[in-house]
């Protein structure tokens, strides 16, 4: 186990967080708005598509660029429209945005490219990678913080945006206050259906570059299925971070690590491959419990000492 | 006669499933009046404010403000237009601070927000209105009363020209009442409108100018209210006659069922809710608690009835610890409670009247299978809702869209109806109309004299002193008079002296 101490496995970390990271930074601000988007995972697939699609065929970085975030918003206004104007289940429409995209993603795949699973034979356009000057020089630090995917440093900003976004002005506020009392929040003069429509932009966003990270920073080319549950997974992080950006980085952090460590192990242990496959799950239900255990631990020990004190 | 600010021209309001909650009223508010709406539960007195502040559209009808049509499609309209409303169920968002709700959708607000300045103008309101909010703490930690507060203050810091109040005391204190119609009687010099619901009509006769009686959706003519006796008023309302005295025999307590000792509790920033509490309670006795909203009377409440478990000291329920029996055990051993706030803690609003009444024993009403007897619920259910007066159109209504008044009696129907040996009630007629509070009153007289435990937390002195047989006044958290009221009567003047504070017991016998 002596790649844990190697600059080259925390940069690996850095990577296979990106994706969940975007999915769970897009459930965060959904849910706090008072929805449930369920289908972030097909998103996210169309985003993946379109940037691949139109950068190969424009060879324009930045029009394939607004095409994937273009597909991710309209998906999730899509959701926006369906549940908040004609009343739709919220549950059942994220269903549908993902069946959709599967279908509508192969088939247009096969229509442009004749293959049903890559699209490897046009030439698309990806995302660069930045390497960041000082920083870079760091020796160790250096070379697991530098050289990520642009993407990937997008990813920082929106996390650390999107918490103070929520936290700290009246955006936030009336976002916050729309997904937890929505009447209430009606009765004071918030337009509770405009706000949401601004939660579900920054969604598509979120989805757009957390889709055209897979098929144009991570791989170079679009392949079918390649969101691979990352969508249904930010789900999970989202309610285990309370929908708190931060932690849900954390969380994505900790998803980041067991998948690495697991492609590690494949390469290098000789342990058994459904073990080492099963290792990232248990991994995190571990760290989870532990943390929640620490948690409760700490918070009786407050109130104990409150009492004691007189 | 004054000018006119606002009229309301045959509104019709018929919700889905047709029920008729306001049926052609029309009706004047005139310029800086302070105008008065009573009727019993269900009378449709909220459903006609929610129109006017454009949280409900009209069926048909229309409104005018300063002779201009108003089309009211949101709340927001109605906000810019000068009018402000308080509700009759809280319209806080729990999990946010006291300054969050307060800044909440108030025009021009810098984008960023700076707790700080937010939090300074709420202290600068508070201090101006004198209502005493503390805005640092979450509302979810607020009493129902500063809860009430926190709305009022909410809306008069925005400067309305028309002030809509549903109920703003039912939650307050004598006390807050007072200092709440003082603030009424500056803002009505200063040219503000206010309609003023209630259903205590001293309050009425205190304030208002003129009132408008409401029966069954339809408006019965509007008075001025010096014009009217209160017998009067009773039967415009409910058409006939309502008697308010109560008769209850004198009855010898039976066995101890709830002993608690040295009770004592803090609450997160370590200030002593409760302080050496010793309580106890007998089959068969009411023991009324007095005191001035937060004195530790909810505290106790949540400690007596399981649902919160971080105090020291000891409660035993019928001679057992109850510190590790879960509230839902607690239930089953016979422990009935009637919450202060009925919205938060007394029912699931999306869910139907059966289903809020029936729930603690869902089990007496399913086979053997665990299918559910569809039949015998449905009857009992209309029994419960007949008996208890409840205003509904059948079992499988949502409680949500029942008035306020008719949700307490949901309460009370299902806490009254299982079998009861200790009933903890905290406010239980709060919000419910002059007749249905005797019924209510009768109830609770009914199971002392069937036996139960009863204790009674009342802002009302007027109910704790004719229902209760002995008396505890709580001050500060502290237990500081104990009367034995069956025996030798008080008078509201001596626990006035305890409830303030001015003087303590030193000996009490327990
Ligand atoms: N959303 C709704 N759907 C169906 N019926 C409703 C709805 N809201 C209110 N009602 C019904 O309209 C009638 C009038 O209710 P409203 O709340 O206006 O009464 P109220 O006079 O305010 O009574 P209270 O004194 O108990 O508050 C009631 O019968 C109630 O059940
Ligand atoms: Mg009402």
């Amino acid at each position: 186990m002596n790649f844990i101490l190697s600059a080259d496995f925390w940069f690996s970390v850095l990577a296979g967080t990106t994706p969940v990271m975007l999915a769970t930074l897009a459930a965060n601000i959904v849910s706090q708005s008072g929805m449930f988007n369920l289908g972030i995972e097909g998103t996210m697939l169309m985003s993946a598509l379109m940037g691949v699609l139109v950068s190969a065929f424009t060879q324009s970085l930045f029009l394939g660029m607004l095409a994937g975030l273009l597909s991710g918003i309209i998906l999730s206004f899509a959701l926006g429209y369906f549940t908040l104007y004609l009343e739709a289940p919220m549950n059942s429409v994220g269903v549908a945005i993902n069946l959709f995209s599967a279908g509508v993603t192969v088939f247009v795949l096969t229509l442009i490219t004749g293959s049903k699973v890559t699209s490897s034979s046009l030439t698309s356009l990806t995302f660069p990678a930045v390497h960041i000057p000082l920083i870079r020089d760091i020796p160790f630090l250096g070379r697991v913080l530098s050289g990520h995917n642009l993407i990937t440093y997008l990813g920082w900003i929106f996390a650390v945006g999107l918490s103070f976004l929520l936290y700290r002005t009246r955006l936030g506020l009336d976002i916050r206050a729309t997904g937890r009392n929505a009447e209430a929040a009606a009765s004071v003069g918030i337009q509770t259906n405009r706000v949401r429509f601004k939660a579900l932009l920054l969604c598509g966003i979120f989805c757009g570059f957390g889709g055209m990270y897979l098929s144009m920073g991570a791989l170079k080319s679009f392949t079918a299925n390649m969101v691979a549950g990352r969508g249904f997974l930010s789900l999970a992080m989202d309610t285990l971070s309370s929908s708190h950006p931060l932690l849900g980085w954390g969380g994505s952090l900790l998803y980041g690590f067991s998948e690495t460590i697991t492609i590690y192990l494949q390469l290098y242990s000789d342990a058994d491959l459904k073990v080492i496959s099963a290792f990232p799950y248990i991994f995190i239900i571990l760290v989870l419990v532990i943390a929640q255990l620490a948690r409760n631990l700490l918070v009786r020990r407050k109130k104990n000492i409150q009492l004691k004190g007189r | 006669m004054g000018v006119e600010l606002l009229r309301v021209d045959s509104i019709t309001k018929v919700f889905d499933g047709g029920i008729i909650a306001n049926q052609d009223i029309s009706l004047t508010i005139l310029q800086g009046e302070i105008h008065g709406i009573v009727g019993e539960n269900g009378a449709g007195k909220s459903t006609l404010m929610k129109i006017l502040y454009g949280m409900e559209n009209p069926t048909s009808g229309a409104i005018y403000l300063e002779n201009e049509r108003l089309e009211l499609r949101t709340s927001r309209d109605a906000i810019e237009k000068g009018i402000g409303m308080v509700h009759q169920h809280f319209m806080l968002i729990e999990e946010l601070s006291g300054w969050e709700n307060f800044r909440l959708g108030l025009e021009g607000k810098p984008f960023l927000i700076h707790r700080q300045d937010d939090l300074n103008e709420l202290r600068e309101a508070d201090k101006k209105y004198q209502l005493n909010v503390d805005g640092s703490l979450l509302v979810r930690d607020m009493s129902v009363g500063m809860k009430q507060k926190l709305e009022i203050l909410k809306i008069l810091h925005r400067g309305v020209k028309l002030l809509i109040l549903d109920e703003p005391t039912a939650v307050l204190t004598p006390q807050e009442t007072d200092e709440l119609f003082a603030r009424l009687s500056d803002l009505k010099k200063q040219g503000v409108t206010i309609v003023f619901i209630s259903h205590k009509l001293n309050e009425i006769r205190q304030i208002c100018d003129r009132i408008t009686i409401l029966r069954d959706g339809r408006n019965m003519g509007t008075y001025p209210v010096g014009g009217l006796s209160n017998e009067k008023i009773s039967e415009l309302m409910v058409g006939r006659e309502v008697s308010q005295t109560i008769d209850k025999p004198f009855q010898e307590p039976g066995d101890v069922v709830i002993h608690a000792e040295n009770l004592k509790q803090a609450d997160v920033h370590g200030v002593e809710k409760l302080v050496n509490v010793d309580i106890t309670l007998r089959a068969g006795e009411i023991l009324g608690i007095a005191g001035v909203d937060g004195n530790g009377q909810n505290e106790l409440f949540n400690v007596l009835t399981g649902q919160a478990k971080d105090y020291v000291g000891q409660i035993f329920f019928e001679g057992d610890d109850v510190h590790h029996i879960s509230i839902n055990q607690l239930n089953k051993l016979g422990l009935s409670k009637v919450p202060a706030d009925r919205m938060k803690d007394g029912v699931c609003k999306e869910l139907t009247i059966w289903e809020n009444l029936f729930s603690p024993r869902i089990k007496n009403f399913t086979s053997k299978f665990g299918a559910l007897k569809q039949k015998k619920i449905d009857e009992e259910a209309r029994k419960l809702i007949n008996d208890f007066q409840i205003k509904a159109n059948a079992p499988s209504q949502r409680v949500q869209t029942l008035s306020g008044g008719n949700i307490q009696k949901v309460v009370v129907a299902r806490e009254f109806s299982t079998d009861v040996h200790a009933l903890i009630l905290n406010e239980p007629t709060r919000g419910i109309d002059v007749g249905a509070i005797s019924f209510i009153h009768q109830r609770i007289l009914e199971m002392r004299e069937k036996g139960s435990a009863i204790l009674l937390i009342s802002s009302d002195l007027g109910e704790l002193l004719s229902l209760s047989d002995r008396i505890i006044v709580m001050y500060k958290g502290e237990v500081v008079a104990r009367f034995n009221h069956q025996e030798s009567p008080v008078t509201e003047q001596e626990l006035g002296l305890y409830m303030l504070g001015l003087k303590k017991m030193e000996s009490m016998e327990s």
